[in-house]
């Protein structure tokens, strides 16, 4: 240090005053900024989470699993990338516990905790970031979809609403995952966390349908919100009729989001008590 | 408001079977320096961490700028800075980007951040850093960078857990300038610190705290008093020589400053005058010879020592003086 700093500054800010509401939303978004500033200051992250993981699901499951699977689609295609792109929003989602693990694990958690900020958006800014991770993945997947056959029958409001609800799982799920995170105790413990959503990812209509599975399998493989996410994504995107496969969707996402939050909430308080 | 900005009783904080504070009793009056001195383990940290809303006491009442820290921390927390041990500011974020982020967490305009930010980051001489990622700064960098987010909202009381251990000296030098320019200015500070000579220089009250419990606050030079009197350093120009006056060494301080040196405790006042004349008046009748010799006022660190215990190890002690 060489010049001995004069303080206190000339003029120290007031505060502004908003109400609590306000403060949710602006606080969330500040940390939403970091977190996006963190993906594009790790390049190789960016690559691997964003572009490598889905491109390489889509061309292992099209081209390696491909020609043995029979699901009575003619274009294989068209039935597995809507499935992996519901399935990219859930392995997206494993990152928050990582992402939420590291920060309790570094010293940043202190300073954040020592500020009159609205303590939710620690874990909401990640969550959110996340979404974000998941809507560049789904544009490269789009992409690559075409590449290897995927032709779906969607016009603008099919196409936006199946986005929206790809985002939705994924911004779901990383609640319930970041939740994890707070008691994962290590970077390490929350990447070996991921493998919690394997059951989820696998056992679901992604690659096969439920009813070639197994009867024990079914009941599992039918109804979680995976499927759902998958058949609703699907049914959108091939212009089929969507049932109730959105609505089901929409009501599992907003069950995880409040079952993620209490948890978060809970092992939060639990964690600094 | 009360005149002691911060207003601690009977903290106590155990983890698992570990009762880290057994009752910690504080009072800071307003605007006054505190040094909170002990070793590694003493409860520094946890005191600091309950302090500042970041950490529940198991009991205790605690009122900080007139506010309760479990019933209003939010409160508290707009009153106050903090500047950790660990580093606390984001790697992949610039300087400037977390000193923004901070300030807009503190509330502040958009505007009113960025001016905030640039400020401070130019007094800590951060500027030609300022848009490069943390995770690229220097340790002493780092650590500037901090001091300067606890800042950011010009708190009325900082707390500072030990700020320069770990520091070279000139950033040790440049820190405790902040610091005092901090008090000049109306900053009350609570800082940790083992090191004693760091109290000694900046702090009003020296509280010494051990094991948990606080073992005696006082100012720095009664801390010295409280040790008695001055301190007789002779060295001998051959340190066999003091053989010839066996009850000399009996009389010396089971201590050695310096090879051949020999300690002895002076009392106050005239009977320590005695005492001086009739040691040296020895040493000249029996013909040993004096290479030097001095007369000190123990150190803090001698008074730390003996309140806290010599078994207790502690970087202080092994640094000497």
């Amino acid at each position: 240090m060489q010049a001995v700093p004069a303080i206190p500054a000339p003029s120290i800010p007031q505060p502004q005053r908003r109400p609590g509401v306000y403060w949710a939303f602006a606080d969330t978004w500040e940390l939403f900024k970091r977190s996006i500033t963190q993906i594009f200051r790790t390049p190789a992250q960016l690559v691997t989470l964003v572009i490598m993981q889905p491109v390489l699901l889509i061309i292992l499951f099209r081209y390696v699993f491909g020609g043995a699977v029979a699901t009575g689609e003619s274009n294989y295609a068209n039935y597995l990338i809507p499935g992996i792109f519901a399935m990219n929003s859930i392995l997206v989602a494993t990152v928050a516990s990582v992402g939420v693990a590291n920060d309790m694990s570094s010293g940043i958690i202190d300073r954040l905790r020592s500020l009159p900020m609205v303590k939710s958006a620690i874990l909401g800014g990640t969550i959110l970031a996340n979404a974000a991770r998941c809507l560049a993945a789904l544009a490269a997947m789009v992409a690559v979809g075409y590449l290897v056959g995927f032709r779906p029958h969607a016009g603008f409001g099919r196409w936006l609403a199946a986005i929206g609800l790809l985002v939705l799982v994924s911004y779901a799920f990383s609640w319930l995952l970041g939740a994890l995170g707070l008691v994962a105790g290590s970077v390490e413990g929350a990447q070996q966390m991921g493998a919690l959503v394997w059951p989820f990812t696998f056992v679901s209509s992604a690659f096969v349908t439920a009813q070639s599975m197994p009867g024990w399998l079914q009941g599992f493989a039918s109804n979680q919100p995976v499927t759902q996410a998958i058949d609703a994504t699907r049914t959108l995107l091939l212009g089929q009729s969507v049932g109730n496969h959105v609505v089901l969707t929409v009501i599992w996402c907003a069950g995880i989001v409040i079952v993620g939050t209490v948890l978060a909430g809970f092992l939060f308080r639990r964690k600094f008590n | 408001m009360p005149a002691n900005i911060v207003e601690a009783q009977g903290i106590t904080k155990a983890f698992g079977k570990t009762q880290v504070l057994k009752g910690i009793n504080l009072s800071v009056p307003e605007g006054t320096v505190l040094a909170l001195l002990g070793p590694n383990g003493a409860g520094k940290t946890t005191t600091v961490r309950i302090l500042t809303t970041l950490l529940k006491p198991d009991s205790g009442t605690i009122t900080i700028a007139g506010y309760n820290v479990l019933r209003e921390p939010d409160k508290v927390r707009s009153k106050i800075g903090v500047a950790g041990q660990s580093v606390t500011m984001d790697g992949y974020l610039s300087g400037l980007q977390n000193m923004i982020m901070i300030g807009r967490l503190y509330r502040f305009s958009k505007k009113d951040a960025k001016r905030r930010g640039q400020e401070l980051i130019e007094q800590f001489g951060l500027t030609d850093a300022a848009t490069r990622p943390v995770q690229t700064y220097s340790g002493g960098m780092r650590r500037r960078l901090d001091l300067a987010a606890s800042l950011i909202a010009a708190p009325p009381l900082l707390f500072l857990d030990e700020p320069t251990t770990g520091l070279d000296p000139e950033s040790r030098n440049t820190a405790w300038e902040v610091m005092r320019s901090l008090a000049r200015d109306g900053t009350t500070l609570l800082l940790t610190t083992q090191y004693i000579e760091e109290a000694d220089q900046l702090a009003d009250t020296a509280t010494i705290i051990d094991h948990g419990r606080i073992i005696t606050s006082d100012t720095p030079a009664r801390l010295k008093d409280e040790l008695g009197g001055e301190r007789l350093d002779i060295t001998l120009a051959d340190p066999a020589a003091i053989a010839t006056i066996p009850e000399l060494s009996e009389k010396a301080l089971p201590v050695e400053i310096r090879k051949g040196t020999l300690s002895f405790a002076i009392p106050k006042g005239e009977s320590g005058l005695k005492e001086v004349t009739s040691i040296m008046q020895r040493l000249v009748n029996e013909g040993v010879a004096v290479e030097n010799y001095t007369l000190q006022r123990p150190t803090l660190e001698e008074a730390f020592l003996q309140l806290v215990g010599t078994n207790s190890s502690t970087p202080a002690a092994a640094e000497g003086n």
